[in-house]
Parts: C-alpha cells; structure tokens; sequence
C-alpha cells in the first residue's frame, strides 16, 4: 500500500516537473514549429534569475524576509526568460519562421553562446539556491510515506502555470490571435491581425515559461551553466509523443513518460528504466507518428 | 473608390500580372471575368497585398497601398473572401467571426447583429470547429467573418466554387443585399457567368495578365463572351 502510493506520488512528482519544462516548448515548438534547441538554456536563465533574485534579498533584506524570495522569483523568472527570448525572436528566430533544420542549427548555437556566457558571468562550477524554509519537511500522509513540500509545490505550480496558459491561449483576445496566425498566417494577416506583434510576443511566453521551470528547478538541486542540456531531450520527447500544437497533448506525453519512467525504474534500475521507457516511445510513435493527440480536421486531412 | 494602376505581379520568377488597371467605385458590384489560369486569384492576392506588387499602384480613397501589410489594408476598410474560404480550421466557428473583427482596431466589439442576419446558419453552429463544416457552411463563415468588421471593399474571389446549387442562391441574395444596402463595395471574380450578370454593375475581363475588356451589363454581349471567356 505505501509503496504504491509512493510510486504514483514519485510519477506524478516526475511528470511534474518534465510537464513544466515542457510547456514551454509545446509553444516554441509545438504552436511555432521552431525547433528551439535553447530551450535548456532558457531554463537555465531562469535558474540563474532565482540564483540572483536571491543574492539580492540575501544582501538588501532582513533574514526574516529570506522566505519569500522565491515568491518573487517566480515573476523575475519569467521576466528575464521573457525578455530574453523576445531578443532572441527579434535578432534570430524571424529569420527562420518555415526552415526547421536552419532553425535547430542556429537555435544550438545559441544555446552553447549562452551557456559560455552563464560560465563567464557566474562560473563554472555550480551554484547552490537555497530553499526558502516554508517547503522544507513534507506532509506524512500514511506511516513512513512523507510527500515532501517541494514537490508537491511544483505540482501546484504546473497546475497554475497549465490554467493560466489555458486561459490566455484559449480564452482570451491574444490567445485567438495566436492560434489564427499559427493555423493560417496569410489570412490571419488578411483580417488585420499583427503577425510580427504575435509572432514576438508567443515566442517570447514560451521563453519566460521555459524560466519559470528554470526557478522550479533550483529546488531539486544545484544548478550549473549546462542544467539545460540535462532536460532539453526530455522536453522534446514530451511534446513530441503528446502530439504536436495541442496543449492537453502535452499534459498527457509528461503523464505518460513521468509514471512509465517511475514503474520502469523501480521494476528495473535507473538506467534500464530510462532505456524501457525510450523503446516505448520509439514503439508508439511507429504506431501512432502524430502523437497522443493528433489534430485531425477536414481541412487537414484532404 | 479603390484604384489599381498598371499593376505587375507574379510569383517568384514568373510574371502573372502585366498591366492591370481598374476602378471600384463606392457601393458598386465589380466582376472580374476571365478563363481559368489569367490571373484572377493573383490580382485579388495582389490587391490585399498577400502578394507583392512588383510594379504599379494599388490605393483607396487616394492612400497609396502599394507597399502596405495585408493587415494595414483590413483595417483601411478592405475585406477579403479569398479563394478556398481558408478559415481557421481549429477555431470554433465563433471564434473564426471574432477575428473579423480585428479589422475594427477594437472600435467593433460584439459582432454586428446585421452582418450574422445575412447568415441564419451560422449560430446554430457557433461552437462547432470550422474546419468540421461543409464547403457552403465555410464559405458563409467567411462570408460572415470579412463582413464583421464593416468593409466598405469586399474581394469576393470564386464564392461559388465547389458549392451546391442552394447555397449559391444564398451568397447570390447575401450579395444582393449588401447590394442594395450601399455601405459596401464588391470586386469579385467568378467564373459562372449567370452569376455575374444577377448581381454585376460594371464588368473587366483579364487575359494573358492584363485588362482586355471592360463594360457595363448592357456592352457585354454575347459577341464579347465568345470573344473572351469561352473555351
């Protein structure tokens, strides 16, 4: 009994956190169709925004304040990725809205650009970001089954980060813009709708989501100038396998790898789990090359 | 009054459009005639500036379009049927006629009551995916969409294609209607020329990329139609 709801607690745990670096990802790539092998790295600026933003509460404010840095560096998080992302969509990725293998090439070397400069301003070793003490310990749910607080903090945040995406995306004026462009571009831009503007500006959330996963992270562990590389691989994995340009599609393919990956590795070990769990992906996307869930209307199909 | 002066166009390498001159005045019903393959669809393109005129003009009420967005033009009164109907196939049909709006810069909010009367299918279907409707229905939604945001031009271009008899009565009516209402302007380009005759004022005929007959209803006779658009 408490191995089984440790086991599903670890599956959600992990699916978690490989659904928020992910998110980003299902909009630079899965809405965008840029394969953005920066998306690691926008991670990490995220990391190191949370690493700063809590330098900074670390010198200007009282030690009882230290608790809620991380409150704010969730925002500053996705600020920092924000603005970054939309540089990187106004110098770079304009460029090559269209070309998928130019835009992976390019995309990489910003990523090695960008980890050479994490490694010049803050070093190459890694650094450590201490957790604020409110999620320290954990909720002791049965006799020796303890979820920690960490944990289950990342799951609300996804929760949160998932319906606050669903409402702009879905609900909202720039939400609908931004489908219309990614579904038909010319006409979108036939009935007035500022492509360049929604071009920038999706990218540009991919980014600062892609940060906030990056302040979600420096929970689990220190971080480095190469965190990104560790995850990049996974995030893609995710969105590939949930089906490309549909967000519920996303949230299952993280379900999916997180919960197979925990049953794998606690059968097996870590990395014969981790080799299970690529042959299954491999099999499935033989079966079903679209994904979990496929997009599938008249228009396309004929 | 939109005007477009000895227009040349094409795509990539190959030129299309050599020298296209016409004029749509307001609240009139333009047609644009021609075989298939003389340039219909690429001088519509040209106009809403999908396309990029090499040479010429394009303008509106004297502003000079030539070099100008597709989305600058919207939103200087030019709406846009474009050939295939392209509406967003993952958007609900809702959805798809709020983005008619756009066009308005914010200035129409709520989709014009009298612009969905026209089209006494479509709320039934409001939450329908407009890719899941039929070629009619499609053509109706974006029908409906470019005239959300109040055009004072519509390009029409093929309306009719593809669609069954009855449904081609209700864009013939729908067309009539803005017709007589006289807010609005029409350039279409159709191939059925019964059609064009129920509802044209003055008529162009394009061939090999340029204008090589313009009249009125009465000038276009059967001698003009053997001339130029049979086959």
């Amino acid at each position: 009994m408490e191995v089984l709801f440790l086991q599903l607690f670890n599956g959600i745990s992990v699916s978690s956190i490989l659904l928020l670096i992910a998110l980003g990802l299902a909009i630079t790539f899965g809405l965008m169709n840029v394969i953005n092998m920066a998306h690691g790295e926008l991670i990490m600026i995220g990391a190191y925004s949370t690493y700063v933003t809590q330098n900074i509460f670390m010198d200007l404010f009282p030690e009882s304040m230290f608790g809620w840095y991380f409150v704010l560096a969730i925002p500053v998080s996705f600020l920092i990725a924000f603005v970054i992302g939309l540089i990187l969509e106004f110098t770079l990725i304009r460029f090559l809205y269209g070309r998928p293998l130019d835009s992976l090439l390019a995309t990489w070397g910003v990523a090695l650009v960008l980890q050479q400069l994490a490694r010049t301003i803050f070093g190459a070793p890694n650094v450590g970001v201490t957790s604020p003490s409110w999620l320290n310990g954990g909720l002791t749910v049965l006799d020796g089954v303890v979820f920690p607080y960490k944990r289950l903090f990342i799951i609300a945040l996804v929760a949160v980060t998932l319906f606050i995406m669903y409402l702009y995306i879905y609900r909202s004026n720039a939400g609908r813009r931004m489908r219309a462009v990614m579904q038909n571009r010319d006409m979108a831009a036939c009935l007035g709708v500022s492509t360049r503007r929604v071009d920038a500006l999706t990218f540009a959330i991919g980014s600062g989501i892609a940060g906030i996963a990056g302040c979600a992270l420096t929970l689990l562990g220190p971080i480095g100038p190469s965190l990104g590389t560790y995850y990049i691989v996974d995030a893609f994995m995710v969105v590939v396998l949930g089906g490309v340009g549909k967000l519920i599609g996303t949230v299952f393919g993280a379900l999916g790898i997180g919960v197979t990956s925990t049953v794998f590795e606690f059968w097996t070990t870590a990395s014969l789990g981790k080799v299970l769990v690529f042959v299954c992906i491999v099999a499935f996307l033989q079966w079903r090359p679209r994904g979990l869930v496929a997009m599938r209307t008249r228009q396309l199909d004929s | 009054m939109l005007a477009v002066q000895q227009l040349e166009s094409g795509y990539g390498e190959s030129i299309i459009l050599r020298d296209v001159s016409l004029k749509v005045q307001p609240g009139q019903v333009v047609c644009l005639l021609g075989r298939n393959g003389v340039g219909k669809t690429t001088l519509m393109r040209s106009i809403m500036g999908v396309l990029k005129a090499r040479k010429g003009l394009v303008s509106y009420n004297g502003k000079n379009l030539t070099k100008k967005s597709p989305g600058f033009r919207a939103k200087s009164g030019i709406g846009y049927v474009p050939q295939g109907r392209e509406v967003f196939p993952q958007l609900t049909v809702y959805e798809n006629i709020l983005l008619g709006l756009e066009a308005s810069s914010g200035k129409i909010k709520e989709i014009p009551a009298d612009a969905i009367a026209k089209f006494p299918v479509l709320p039934a279907m409001y939450e329908r995916r407009g890719g899941d409707l039929s070629g009619g229905q499609q053509q109706q939604l974006a029908f409906a969409r470019a005239l959300a945001s109040r055009p004072e031009v519509l390009l029409l271009d093929e309306p009719c294609e593809g669609i069954q008899p009855s449904i081609v009565d209700d864009i013939r009516d729908v067309i009539r209607s803005i017709k007589e209402e006289g807010q609005t302007a029409i350039l279409l380009a159709e191939q059925s020329l019964d059609f064009v005759k129920s509802v044209g004022d003055y008529f162009y005929i394009l061939e090999k990329g340029a204008i090589a007959w313009e009249g009125g209803l009465e000038a276009l006779s059967d001698e003009v139609i053997m001339r130029y658009l049979t086959v």
